[in-house]
């Protein structure tokens, strides 16, 4: 282990480091409780072997600086006192120690305690090992739950969430965003005739065409079946509608046969509509909106981009 | 003098050895794993700075600064009780009490016991150096 010792008296630091080193641990000395701590910063020890008197803080001051430092490991801290100090023992304690020796210092003694502060240590150092561990696991999950794993776009939670944050930054900020909703044409029909797995393969196609397309910046969820979402910011109507014209051009260039859809291969239709603070609306009121475009776009054949109606939305 | 004076600080009786011999023993099966120059390197460090600190003790009782008295005396005790200076330590331990509560009465007796048990602890201490 690494131990610093700190007191004022030279005989007690030799005496000290050489009782730490007996027992075969690293040691480093200091003369003060001010040096003490500048050593802790920097070379976080295991273990700190402390005088109770020392000039300008006491070895209790020292104890309770440690506790207050928030740190992912754990320093057992071992108070040494004379016998006429005995009673501030229970004040180094209360304070956070983990021990106290009493002057003069006993090698068997001292010994003694870094075995417990031994074991003491490599627990918690085991704790904050299973705390990281579950941190990453926690993060990993989030991420899976965050995700379709079809697609490995981001789901219905994803969006949920990101919405959120849009919203306010909308209301915050005053940015703004075109939200685009697509779905795959007659995608009931592909399915009946090609089969469940040709239907996922056409999922993937398209979502991973729709990834290629979007720019830096911009995202793209799996909203519901054959329905995707993408998130454009900072676009007017227009140059979202050109954006979502190139992604409906793209999927059309796929060629992939759909003997149900009139063009023969995969298509999609969009509507879209725009999230802006001058518009004062909801984001489920502008998915609303997409909603209804893109309805529109079905009705008028299919294959095809149409953007909200809604008051202001086409401003 | 004061002798009979309860407040001042009584001598603990002196025992026959100046360094313990119990103190002694640990030092040496601390050597053992500490190197040979061990114990020499420890008397050498107490003696190079005992004298100035009971200088320093001296000085602050005749200033009348107790807080001083205080720190050279504990620091004096703390060092000889590591060379098992036993008796010398309780001497200085007791002044320190005695200083830490402000009261210096007495203190020049107490001085005059501290430096009686030094002069025996020097060649005492002095031995350890010239054994190894």
């Amino acid at each position: 282990m690494k131990i610093l010792v700190a007191d004022d008296e030279s005989t007690s630091r030799l005496l000290a480091a050489a009782a730490v080193r007996s027992a075969g641990h690293e040691c480093e000395s200091v003369v003060d409780g001010e040096q003490a701590w500048q050593a802790f910063l920097k070379s976080a020890p295991d273990v700190v072997i402390s005088d109770w008197l020392m000039p300008g803080m006491t070895g209790v001051e020292l104890c309770r600086r440690i506790r207050a430092h928030q740190s992912d490991t754990y320093t057992y801290f071992v108070l040494v006192t004379s016998q006429s100090e005995r009673a501030h023992v229970l004040e180094a304690m209360h304070a956070g120690a983990d021990d106290y020796l009493t002057k003069p210092l006993r090698a068997d003694a001292l010994a003694e305690r870094l075995i417990a502060a031994e074991r003491v240590t490599a627990l918690h150092r085991l704790l904050a090992a299973q705390r990281a561990q579950l941190h990453l696991l926690n993060d990993e999950l989030t991420s899976i739950a965050r995700r379709d794993p079809l697609t490995r776009l981001g789901n219905r939670l994803a969006l949920q969430e990101d919405l959120e944050q849009l919203e306010s930054r909308v209301a915050r900020y005053g940015h703004r965003y075109c939200l685009a909703l697509l779905d795959i044409d007659h995608f009931k029909a592909y399915n009946d005739t090609y089969g469940h797995a040709a239907g996922d393969h056409v999922l993937r196609a398209v979502s991973d065409e729709l990834v290629r397309q979007v720019r830096g910046g911009d995202s793209v969820y799996r909203y519901g079946g054959e329905e995707f979402l993408c998130i454009l910011p900072e676009q007017s109507l227009l140059t979202g509608n050109y954006a979502m014209q190139r992604m409906r051009a793209s999927i059309e260039a796929l060629r992939i046969e759909h003997s149900g859809n009139a063009a023969g291969v995969i298509t999609v239709s969009a509507g879209l509509s725009i999230l802006d603070v001058a518009l004062a609306k909801s984001a489920a009121d502008v998915l609303n909106e997409a909603d209804a475009a893109l309805y529109r776009a079905k009705d008028l054949g299919r294959n095809r981009v149409e953007q909200s109606t809604a008051s202001g939305a086409s401003s | 003098m004061t002798e009979s004076d309860p407040r001042t600080p009584q001598p603990p009786p002196l025992t026959s050895d100046v360094l313990d011999r119990d103190v002694l023993a640990d030092l040496r099966s601390l050597e053992q794993s500490a190197g040979a120059d061990f114990i020499a390197e420890l008397a050498a460090l107490y003696l190079s700075e005992a004298s100035a600190r009971i200088t320093d003790l001296r000085d602050a009782v005749e200033a009348g600064d107790a807080p001083g008295a205080f720190a050279a005396a504990h620091t004096m005790a703390g060092s000889s009780a590591n060379l098992g200076a036993t008796d010398l330590a309780a001497l200085c331990a007791a002044l320190a009490r005695a200083c830490q509560s402000g009261d210096l009465y007495g203190a020049t007796d107490a001085l005059e016991r501290i430096d009686r048990e030094f002069e025996r602890v020097v060649p005492a201490v002095r031995a350890l150096i010239g054994s190894q």
